[in-house]
């Protein structure tokens, strides 16, 4: 017999039953739906930590100031072992790309009459690079204006918003920083909030020599950005920038740092990880409730096996094997799987598009997880109807015609 | 001319295993049917008369004997096997219909054609065309569409003959048809069966325990205790469309 008119057959039977097919899929429909949301939560999540963590530059190392015995305090309390001397012998060794130090704080902006508070970080122009943050309009300053210590800045999306009137362009307008006046020069495009959830667009970038002397009257830097040529090269570089430090900061064989250099390479490896591990964990769970819908489709066949006797006994009396009776009863419960499945897909992508909608939470539905769905609704039909169906295929004819 | 006996079974036994014992059903049963015979079974109920009819119906193996059926021995067939044999060479009419009551008339008569391994398998529209013409036949032409609960007892019986004769069997066993039914209708469906055997030339076995209805057959074969008692010719069978003409229409209430 042809699969075609087994499947009309199974078609006949489920529709003649509606409401307890619909009952039946239910499971499946909610075990597939969960998947699918799950998976798309965890991807999203995924997919927006690792965006986040990107956008804060590639193959970055971060080489941050830490306190140790024998290191000379700031003025400001905080730690300052680190100079512009440092990042320029880093810039010297071999597979770094580019390095760019940084020097902020906090600061009051002024254009006109209005006021801005925003972290004012003095640095390098290789910063654009290493953060690949062009300017949207205008430039970032150059070399010359380092050497110059002049007095400009290149500011950020939220400074732009709320320093400046809507409609007026910032570039080649002054605007105060402290007791300064800057000439805006640039305004970056939006970045978004970083990981931890903080704004990286209220920035305001200047020169660095400017904000050592002029601004915060300073010679040490509060963190040395240094990117890679490669992510091979990483881990070798961090020790390379590791030996350099200890050497230029004359720490003896026993003594501990007073730097601290932070790998964004192995911190998103990690993040991946974790949520990786985090979506297995939600899909697992999703998969617990569509093994339970398995079974209920099982429960539900097994009924049905047992009410249709007479109808298999019928069936077998006027010529259909046992493989065919078999056949018809397994493609009745791969059907409904698949018809739950296909049901539940829509249901887990309209949820997954709901969850994005009101939890602001970002979600994928990514084609991988449909097909695991699809796929594993059709294993479970199979599973979980093979044996009402052999059950069907074993009755003997004559006791299933005498059925009642 | 001896022509090939459509039914020959030779020393036919049937044993059942029950519990401790077992019991001897049939106990060496030698009958031949020639094609184009309609021939009555009769017994009490315990004789052994349905597990002959299902015997010769391949829907049970005999423990014992051979059964040749248009010549083919199936007695040694696989469940396969007889499923095929029941789908091309066998037609079924039950006492009680035995239609499945959730399809059209029409959907119920074309079920053995789903099951066919005719090659070519008949297309959808040939499955169809046949299935109508089977109900024509039975004079149920514009019943197709109905349910079996929407047909009377009758009518359902009819519908189960059209299934019975859609894939052109070369027997049609018949296990107390008219059973479920009140005398009138009862001889209704005898006069289809008839006809059935005299127009078709299809061959007849009926089941029943009513000697009105084994005097419509020109053989009456009775069975006591699984063995074969009494195995009558009959010369002139009685013809249901004759004594149909007799009887008084019946008045609906």
């Amino acid at each position: 017999m042809r699969l075609a008119g087994n499947l009309g057959i199974a078609l006949n039977g489920l529709r003649s039953n509606k409401l307890r097919s619909l009952l039946t899929v239910l499971g499946i429909v909610i075990g597939v739906a969960a998947v699918i949301v799950m998976i798309a939560v965890g991807q999203g999540a995924r997919a927006k930590i690792t965006s986040q963590i990107e956008s804060m530059g590639s193959n970055l190392l971060m080489v941050f100031p830490e306190f140790s015995r024998g290191a000379v305090r700031g003025a400001g309390g905080s730690v300052n072992t680190l100079t512009r001397d440092d990042a320029e012998a880093i810039a010297m060794l071999p597979y770094v790309e580019r390095v760019a130090p940084e020097l902020s704080g906090n600061a009051t902006l002024r254009y006109e009459s209005q006021t801005w508070t925003a972290q004012v970080s003095g640095t390098t122009p290789d910063m654009q690079y290493v953060k690949n943050w062009a300017p949207q309009n205008g430039s970032f300053f150059s070399d010359r204006d380092i050497s110059d210590n002049a007095l400009v800045a290149v500011i950020g999306r939220t400074v732009a918003d709320n320093l400046f009137p809507p409609g007026v362009n910032p570039v080649g307008r002054n605007i105060g920083i402290n007791r300064l006046n800057f000439t805006v020069v640039g305004v970056l495009s939006a970045k978004g909030a970083s990981i931890g959830g903080q704004e990286q667009d209220n920035v305001v970038y200047i020169p660095i020599s400017t904000a050592q002397v002029r601004l915060f009257g300073v010679n040490n830097v509060r963190l040395i950005n240094v990117q890679a040529q490669s992510s091979e090269s990483m881990a070798f570089l961090q020790e390379a920038i590791t030996n350099l430090l200890r050497e230029r900061h004359r720490i003896p064989p026993n003594g501990a740092n007073d730097f601290n250099i932070r790998n964004l390479e192995a911190v998103l490896a990690t993040v991946e990880d974790t949520t990786r591990i985090m979506t297995l964990l939600l899909a697992s769970v999703a998969g617990v409730s569509l093994l339970v819908g398995g079974i209920g489709i099982m429960n539900i066949m097994l009924v049905s096996v047992t009410e249709r006797t007479r109808e298999i006994g019928i069936r077998m009396a006027v010529g259909a094997t046992e493989t065919a009776i078999l056949t018809q009863f397994l493609v009745e419960a791969v059907t409904l799987c698949l018809l739950g499945g296909i049901i539940g897909i829509m249901l887990g992508f309209l949820g997954s598009k709901l969850i994005s909608a009101l939890a602001g939470w970002p979600t994928a539905v990514t084609l991988s997880s449909v097909l695991l769905a699809v796929g594993f609704s059709a294993a479970v039909g199979i599973f979980f109807g093979y044996y009402p169906a052999k059950k069907a295929a074993g009755l003997n004819p004559i006791d299933a015609l005498r059925f009642e | 001319m001896e022509s090939v006996p459509v039914i020959q079974l030779e020393d036919i036994s049937k044993t059942y295993l029950m519990g401790a014992g077992h019991v001897n059903a049939l106990r060496g049963i030698t009958i031949s049917v020639a094609p184009g015979e309609m021939a009555a079974i009769m017994g009490p109920s315990g004789s052994g008369k349905s597990t002959l009819l299902n015997v010769i119906g391949c829907l049970d193996r005999p423990t014992g004997g051979r059964y040749f059926l248009d010549g083919v021995n199936v007695s040694e067939m696989s469940k396969e096997q007889l499923a095929r044999v029941r789908n091309k060479k066998i037609g079924f009419v039950f006492q009680g219909f035995n239609l499945l009551s959730r399809v059209t008339a029409a959907a119920n008569v074309q079920l053995p054609l789903l099951y066919t391994d005719e090659k070519p398998q008949p297309n959808k529209k040939e499955i169809e065309r046949r299935a109508m013409e089977a109900l024509s036949w039975v004079g149920l032409k514009e019943y197709g569409h109905h349910l079996p609960t929407q047909l009377s007892g009758g009518q359902q019986q009819r519908v189960a003959i059209a299934r019975a004769l859609v894939n052109s069997p070369s027997i049609i066993l018949a296990d107390e048809p008219t059973g479920a039914l009140d005398t009138r209708t009862g001889m209704e469906v005898m006069d289809v069966i008839q006809r059935l055997n005299l127009q078709k030339n299809i061959t007849v076995i009926i089941v029943t325990h009513e000697f009105n209805i084994a005097q419509y057959c020109q053989r009456i074969i009775r069975v006591r205790d699984g063995r074969i008692q009494e195995d009558l010719r009959v010369d002139r069978p009685r013809v249901a469309a004759e004594d149909l003409k007799e009887m008084p229409v019946e008045v609906e209430e």
